[in-house]
């Protein structure tokens, strides 16, 4: 860790990108699994 | 840009998530998991029956309700396939016969399909494996698999 950083500086920028990037998958997933069983009737 | 402690923690969450999906993927394709299909609601699917198609082919219209599954006893000869349609008539209800690796779901206003094979004579279970309330833990029924008396 710098000698500059300061625990009130720190912002959760990445944890949050990552998160939507979990939503965004399991969005995918689940509208793919959708599409196959729409498919197989 | 990241701090260093956050992007550690990020990596290590998607490689544990990485290492899972792959054991999915690869238990998908182990077991042969398939997906049931979405069948357009009728309300024909309502009422419990089976059909034959012809010596081999029959298809179940299986009606899920609390606690129980209609037809409760199903008798087919070996080497049947089976094609399973399921609903409810009330709450969401499992169907499950997992010697056959068939896994549905038993919605009201919905119809699923799966179908499976019947090579081996024996009993299989159909079990309710979602909670629908007070006799979840009873609610069965039965396949009776057995080689055709000959006549």
């Amino acid at each position: 860790m710098s000698d500059n950083f300061k625990s009130e500086d720190f912002k959760p920028v990445g944890s949050i990108a990552f998160f939507i990037l979990l939503v965004l998958i399991c969005m995918a997933i689940w509208f793919g699994l959708y599409a196959i069983m729409l498919q197989k009737a | 840009m990241l701090e260093k402690f956050e992007k550690r923690i990020i990596i290590t969450a998607a490689a544990l998530l990485m290492i899972f999906l792959f054991f999915l993927m690869y238990a998908v394709g182990r077991f042969r998991t398939d997906l049931p299909a979405c069948v357009p609601y009728d309300k024909a699917y309502t009422h419990p029956h089976i059909t034959q198609l012809d010596d081999s082919t029959y298809q179940v219209f299986m009606v899920a309700r609390m606690w129980s599954f209609e037809p409760a006893q199903i008798y087919l000869p070996v080497g049947s396939e089976v094609d399973f349609y399921v609903t409810s008539l009330d709450v969401v209800h499992g169907f499950d016969i997992s010697s056959k690796n068939i896994n549905m779901m038993a919605e009201y206003g919905g119809i699923a399909k799966s179908s499976a094979r019947f090579s081996e004579p024996g009993v299989y279970t159909i079990t309710c494996h979602e909670y629908c309330g007070a006799g979840h833990q009873a609610m069965q029924a039965e396949i009776i698999v057995n080689y055709p008396t000959k006549r």
